[in-house]
């Protein structure tokens, strides 16, 4: 039996909205469900209004001002909060800036920029000026020149002693909400006991662009990392595997001479070496199994995304083994 | 080692300005110094041979360290050395907070496009006094020995000026036809010995025989008007070779000559003389050398004195794979030329590395995945870093009046901009610039640092000999650069091509964008791992 509840709350500071009609209730069954539509706004503790801005649904964000959970594993988690999150409606006096902040999804929003400068692109104004940081600010945009292809950091931390968060999803965020049709949320994939329930990691692309002239505000959600992700390293297997039974990368392979197929599995398990040595995460448990299983749901595109990756991690291995030669050779002739 | 000037010949343009100010100026000269900037070193010289007084100080951004050196100089001139159009408003902000600070010296500034198009840049940037066109060292001269008298300077030949907010555009100034009456660039201020691998930069010759569409070198020359390639003498050059190794501690020459090997049998000729008179002296047990041509140069007989001469590395002209791209681009030859070169180079066991623009403005889906399997193909071993870019419209070039008069040019001079004939080229193009952003593009490419890289494990030197491991680890590691590329590039092709995927933010693009870019981030560590003696950033810098 799990408790859930859902709770106001004022945007970025926390302070709950008395306003906001509450839920507390215990979830026994498999297969109960629960819906919640949110006032597209609410009257603040100092009695201004305030807007909608998105619900935290304990494990996801959205701008839908209606989310249904659907509760099929309520054995396997012990609590769940769900929170509405009101605020002023900023549109940065008119400009066309965007605002980008981060969440950490079932805790509240968090102050590091989750932009990640090097990967996103941004078209500066003329005579070099930058369109991030926008006025030295690192969560605002310019977009006056041009729009923005943001690129959301990888992992993000609140403050020191904090975990170390995963990146989970960018969503566009407007005040007063989506209102047409309802968010879906579920427990589906909590199939082991755990005490709080907590986000889910990448749940859309890293990319997000904000278009040329556009304001408004844009969320990163975080998520505390899980248990060793199995499905890396089981990709990692997959790969190979495709690649040995798919004859036509095999010629592909062969062709280019050395290294035969069988070198190329001993590189990638050097490779794999080398990451142990450096404290990297390699595989866990029997990753077969679950490589062979996540296989089976690669798309086309998928598969060729596999197969480049492969190539690369084969040819870095090389130049690992390589480096490593190197520096024997070094050691011997000292 | 002093310099002698020789006065030769009865062109006009042979003839030096003789009347030498009485007054010493003080002269500032600002450029980029990614590598020695050669074109404010000679301008430095020429100003130091009429008894004037210079200081080389490196463009940057911010102006508050540049005001500073100002300031202690109190210079009568700054001259500003502008190499490209898209570098105009960085030096419009720099120059406008100078003239705000105070600054009331004479505002100057050269190179191809301030000679191309004097007038937009006088008009973008009125805090200039002057724009010094074309080859500028005589006009320079010539204009800082005449500063007191307004009258006379604004009569400078080769220069052009504002005359209440209309350009005045002077005369032409006559190159001179043998360059080796220019003194050697001025490199006081560089201590060749500081670095990890001592780098010296050298000029052997001006201009460019070749008439490439994409590029500005002989028409810059042109308004000079002095044709073709004008060649040093190759004592000379070697002159200079040798004081720069045995006398400043140089262990790499970069000879920055547009084409080494341009013009025909005379040039080879001249080229052999140059390898003999370094391996005369001996000079090929102290250093190694690098030089750019154009593949269809690249013969093993042409080669291999150079290569016995201390050749170690050559940049080639490629530009494209595509036959019809080579044509647009007027490069007069095929693809198999380069594929040729690419083989006698590994060959003769030289490193090299190559300019490549996988679309120009007409280019189709068909150019660039032709492209893209020549790049595959050529650099399939890892011996060299496939890196590309977009044809340019640099004004003062063919390609640049062909868009103007097919009406495809948008925007300014400065700024220029083109779309492709067939739009989803566009998207191919802008999935690249979301892509490769920080692999290609941009100072800090990886593009550039894994170039450094493998010039510096496939280096063979007295002192520094190679690491066959190194050497490898360093092409397998390119070799992972390179495919996850191609793989990316094709499969964004593909997608396009299929008319499944028209927007920049197809979830299937941005997943492949995605891949490239931690696939790039995870072989930069991995250079960092594998070289950890040495710093990334002196291979970034090598070839920048």
């Amino acid at each position: 039996m799990g408790h859930f509840t859902t709770k106001g709350k004022r945007y970025r500071d926390g302070v709950i909205l008395p306003s906001f009609a509450s839920i507390d209730l215990m979830v026994g069954s498999a297969g109960s469900f629960i819906s919640q539509p949110a006032p597209a706004s609410l009257p603040g503790p100092d009695g201004a209004m305030l807007s909608f801005l998105y619900w935290d649904t304990g494990r996801r964000i959205t701008n839908k001002r209606t989310v249904q959970w659907t509760f099929n594993h309520p054995d396997n988690w012990a609590e769940w909060n769900a929170v509405a999150w009101y605020g002023l409606p900023d549109g940065n006096g008119g400009e066309p800036v965007v605002t980008v902040d981060a969440h950490w999804v079932g805790v509240g929003p968090i102050d590091p920029t989750p932009i990640d400068a090097a990967g996103s692109t941004f078209v500066n104004g003329p005579g070099g000026v930058l369109a991030y940081p926008w006025s030295g600010n690192d969560h605002k945009v310019r977009t006056e020149w041009g729009a923005a292809t943001l690129h959301a950091k990888d992992h993000l931390q609140k403050s020191a002693g904090d975990p170390v968060l995963d990146f989970s999803s960018w969503t566009q965020l407007f005040y007063g909400g989506d209102d047409t049709s309802f968010f879906s949320e579920n427990d589906n994939d909590i199939t082991t006991p755990v005490t709080t329930v907590t986000g889910i990691s990448s749940t859309t692309s890293p990319f997000i662009t904000a278009a040329k002239g556009s304001g408004g505000l844009i969320m990163a959600g975080y998520v505390p990392p899980g248990k060793p992700d199995v499905a890396i390293p089981a990709d990692i297997f997959e790969k190979l595997l495709y690649l040995l039974r798919d004859p036509s990368v095999y010629i592909k392979f062969k062709d280019k001479g050395d290294p035969s197929p069988e070198d190329i599995i001993r590189l990638k398990l050097i490779s794999e070496s080398l990451d142990l040595v450096r404290g990297v995460k390699t595989t866990d448990g029997d990753a077969f199994e679950g490589l062979l299983a996540a296989a089976k749901k690669m798309s086309s595109a998928e598969l060729k995304r596999t197969i480049t990756a492969t190539r690369s991690t084969l040819a870095r291995g090389q130049a690992a083994l390589k480096s490593i030669e190197s520096l024997a050779g070094k050691q011997k002739s000292k | 080692m002093s310099q002698r000037l020789v006065f030769m010949g009865q062109e006009a343009g042979d003839r030096l300005p003789q009347e030498s100010s009485p007054k010493s100026r003080r002269v500032v000269l600002v450029g980029y110094e990614d590598q020695d900037n050669l074109g404010i070193r000679y301008l430095s010289s020429r100003l130091l041979q009429d008894g004037h007084h210079t200081r080389i100080v490196a463009f940057g951004n911010d102006p508050d360290p540049l005001l500073r050196i100002i300031q202690a100089e109190q210079p009568d001139v700054v001259g500003f050395s502008l190499i490209f159009q898209y570098m105009v408003p960085e030096f419009a902000v720099v120059i406008r907070a100078l003239r705000a600070a105070g600054v009331s010296a004479h505002f100057t500034i050269g190179g191809h496009y301030a000679s191309f198009e004097p007038d937009a840049l006088l008009q973008w940037i009125p805090e200039l006094d002057s724009v010094v066109r074309f080859e500028g060292e005589d006009t320079l001269a010539e204009l800082v020995s005449k500063l007191d008298d307004l009258p006379a300077w604004r009569q400078t030949p080769g220069i052009a000026w504002l005359d209440n907010g209309k350009a005045v555009i002077n005369p032409p100034r006559g190159g001179r036809t043998s360059i080796d009456d220019f003194a050697e660039p001025d490199r006081r201020d560089i201590d060749y010995r500081k670095e990890e691998l001592p780098t010296a930069s050298v000029l052997a010759s001006r201009g460019c025989p070749w008439k490439c569409s994409f590029c500005s070198i002989i028409t810059f020359y042109e308004g000079n008007g002095t044709k073709g390639r004008r060649r040093r003498d190759p004592v000379r050059v070697v002159n200079e070779v040798e004081e720069l190794v045995r006398g400043r501690g140089a262990k790499l020459i970069l000879f920055q000559d547009d084409d080494f090997l341009a013009g025909g049998r005379d040039a080879r000729t001249w080229a052999h003389q140059v390898a003999g008179e370094i391996t005369r002296r001996g000079l090929e047990r102290e250093m190694r050398f690098k030089i750019a041509c154009r593949s269809d140069e690249v013969r093993p007989e042409v080669l291999a004195p150079l290569v016995a001469a201390g050749l170690c590395h050559v940049y080639l002209g490629v530009e494209s794979g595509d036959e019809t791209n080579l044509e647009s681009l007027n490069k007069l030859l095929k693809p198999a030329v380069h594929v040729r070169a690419g083989e006698i180079l590994r060959e003769l066991d030289l490193s090299f590395d190559f300019g490549f623009m996988l679309l120009e403005p007409w280019s189709t889906l068909a150019t660039a995945r032709n492209n893209i399997a020549f790049v595959r193909d050529f650099t399939r071993d890892g011996w060299a870093v496939a890196g590309f870019c977009r044809a340019l419209p640099y004004v003062g070039t063919p390609m640049e009046r062909r868009l103007r008069e097919e009406g495809r040019l948008e925007g300014s001079a400065l700024d220029a901009e083109y779309t492709f004939l067939d739009p989803r080229v566009d998207l191919l193009w802008n999935f690249c610039l979301m892509a490769f952003e920080g692999r290609n593009f941009g100072k800090n490419a990886t593009w550039n640092v894994l170039r450094g890289f493998l010039f510096d494990t496939h280096l063979d030197m007295p002192g520094r000999p190679r690491d066959p491991d190194r050497d490898a680890a360093a092409r397998a590691l390119v070799q992972a650069s390179n495919g996850i590329m191609l793989d990316v590039l094709e499969g964004a092709l593909d997608l396009i091509e299929s008319g499944d995927v028209n927007t920049l933010e197809d979830p299937e693009l941005l997943e492949l964008a995605r891949l490239a870019r931690n696939e790039d981030r995870r072989i930069r560590q991995q250079l960092v791992d594998m070289e950890q003696s040495s710093s990334e950033s002196m291979y970034e810098a090598l070839f920048r």
